[in-house]
């Protein structure tokens, strides 16, 4: 019978786990797909070793961060898929709070995209150390100690250093795929038309990079290697782009560190940027609030 | 076809209490105004049902209710709540069938969205769900994509119903629905609204086939509510006169601005008058004509003249 004085609203608790679970079901499918894609790797295992006799592949955790990146940018399309957010959406006539629905929703597809990235990092690591490799990078790493001296290219003004991955360097696929995950999930909230919107923004981007010299490439390749920095930046407090080039005395000619990311400088580049893409998607769940 | 005169239809229905009120609402798009200062009252366990043409604001009316779409001016009430404010409180307490046939995810299974309800539903009567699925044969196995229109606005339904809601919105609720569903549907309506203290209100172009649940009705034109009473006064109240009349007759004032509709037959001119019907006959007699024959209208029949008078105010 009906009962209009009970409270007609899931509690929050239930709500997310319910979130969860949909979101489970909606991405079950691409998962599994990454999951058998990974097993398979594993069962070439025996092929593999017979081919690297003598120097394993080495993994770094950086070399993570393009497929991290991926699976980041992507999920949200997994996620919301069926989903007219812009329309009569379920989502939309269900009691619960539109914003805090929405919100729901990325947090329970994060949850998912880490577990599949846990799954990728691990599977990946344990290929590499069954097929004799490293995991995580073992050795010396040449050190900019007099940038000068690099510069004028006659040769010197480095040395070498012991180096060892530390470990804190394999939340970079996590840290990429969560930024990744939550900057498509505010454009998916935020924007009717998304796609428009990411192409617009890119066009715009490099239409900026040609400004005042038409035609130029190197302008726009330019424009794109301070993107590319950016990235850099905002990934891994600029681990690529802290790397030089040198010719040393012996005419060999190496990448060198002009600088050292610390946990330090990384926590601080990846958490403001991070905070800006938060703050993107609170914004545009925002869009959605009801009080 | 038409009179050139205005029908002043009532919109008081007194003092309630009502489960739904709106005053002065006002939505636009850009420069269409959708609902032009509504002041609809749907009063507590009514079948209300809200007739109009396509584009009439029904649809947003019903949007508005449940907090999916927001109004530009004015107030709404459903069951004491702002659903502007307290939208999630109010969507709890409505059992709402969209306009549309989609039902949210297109790759789950019915039998799953079932779930999703029940778990976000604190209301939700399992037993009473599992009713509706056999009386409306759901296959609970087959995915949300892969149903027909009639087979959506089954599952729409049972998920409006199974919570038992104080508040159904429905629009359009037999849209896509053969005529054997249709009368199941209209069975289903009519043992829950004998079962759960509900009230309804239900959009709908097919006013015959709902008939013989509402109670009341509201006319909506161009985002304005034309009146809106109990359809036993609509009943008692709109009705066709055919009347013998003398060369060169011109409708008496006291009539003319009661007259929804004149139909010239190939015979006889056939009057759809709103008034009550001893002041009526009296009327044309006043004007030198002789009634003939009076016959009330069926809602559906009301409702159509009383859209079709462009005058109608």
């Amino acid at each position: 019978m009906t009962d209009i004085t009970m409270d007609r609203t899931p509690s929050m608790k239930a709500a997310a786990v319910e979130q969860l679970r949909v979101v489970g079901l909606a991405v079950r499918r691409e998962a599994l797909a990454i999951c058998a894609g990974l097993a398979l790797l594993l069962l070439l295992v025996p092929f593999v070793e017979e081919i690297v006799v003598e120097v394993g592949p080495i993994l770094n955790p950086t070399d993570l961060g393009v497929i991290a990146a991926f699976l980041g940018l992507a999920s949200p399309l997994a996620v919301w898929k069926g989903e007219t957010l812009f329309g009569e959406s379920r989502l939309w006539t269900l009691p619960v709070d539109h914003a805090r629905h929405a919100r729901m929703k990325v947090a329970a597809g994060w949850v998912w995209l880490m577990g599949v990235v846990s799954v990728g990092v691990l599977s990946l690591v344990l290929f590499v150390v069954l097929v004799g490799g490293d995991a995580g990078s073992e050795g010396t790493r040449w050190m900019v100690t007099d940038l000068d001296a690099v510069r004028s290219g006659a040769g010197g003004g480095v040395r070498q250093m012991v180096w060892t991955t530390p470990l804190w360097h394999w939340a970079h696929p996590f840290v990429v795929a969560t930024w990744g995950y939550v900057a498509v999930s505010a454009l998916l909230l935020g924007f009717k038309r998304p796609y428009h919107w990411a192409v617009g923004g890119w066009l715009a981007f490099l239409a900026f990079g040609l400004l005042g010299e038409e035609g130029n490439i190197a302008r726009v390749t330019s424009t794109l290697d301070v993107f590319m920095g950016a990235i850099d930046w905002l990934v891994f407090a600029g681990s690529d782009y802290s790397q030089v080039t040198v010719t040393l005395e012996s005419g060999q000619r190496v990448r060198a560190w002009t600088r050292i990311p610390t946990l330090g400088s990384v926590v601080v580049a990846q958490g403001l940027w991070m905070g800006l893409a938060c703050v993107s998607l609170w914004a545009a769940s925002a869009r959605s609030r009801e009080s | 076809m038409n009179t050139k005169t205005a029908a002043a239809l009532p919109v008081d229905l007194g003092g309630g209490p009502f489960t739904i009120t709106t005053r002065d609402l006002t939505k636009r798009f850009g420069s269409t105004t959708a609902l032009n200062a509504l002041d609809l009252r749907v009063p507590e366990g009514a079948a209300y049902v809200l007739v109009g043409p396509n584009g009439a604001g029904k649809t947003t009316l019903l949007r508005t209710l449940i907090g999916m779409a927001r109004r530009d001016h004015g107030a709404v009430e459903v069951l004491g709540i702002d659903p502007e404010r307290r939208g999630a409180d109010a969507r709890g307490l409505v059992g709402y069938v969209p306009e549309g046939h989609r039902i949210g995810y297109p790759w789950m299974t019915v039998g799953r969205l079932l779930k999703h309800c029940e778990a976000l539903y604190p209301s939700w009567d399992t037993d009473y769900a599992a009713r509706l699925v056999d009386a409306y044969e759901v296959d609970l196995s087959r995915k949300c994509r892969s149903l027909s229109k009639g087979q959506s606005r089954r599952v729409q339904m049972l998920v409006a119903l199974a919570h038992r809601p104080p508040l159904l919105l429905l629009d359009e609720p037999t849209d896509g629905l053969d005529h054997v569903i249709r009368d199941v549907t209209l069975s289903i309506l009519s043992e829950h609204f004998a079962d759960s203290p509900t009230t309804a209100l239900i959009s709908t172009h097919r006013v015959y086939e709902i008939e013989r649940l509402v109670d009341h009705v509201g006319v909506l034109r161009q985002g304005r509510l034309l009146g809106q009473m109990p359809t036993d006064e609509l009943r008692g109240k709109l009705r066709r006169y055919w009347a013998d009349v003398p060369d060169g007759f011109e409708m008496s004032t006291e009539l003319a601005g009661r007259v929804i509709r004149r139909t010239e037959g190939m015979r006889d001119i056939e009057w759809t008058v709103w008034g009550e019907e001893k002041l009526v006959v009296n009327g044309f007699g006043r004007a030198g004509a002789t009634v003939r024959e009076v016959a009330p209208l069926s809602l559906d029949e009301a409702a159509t003249a009383l859209l079709a008078n462009k005058e109608t105010s």
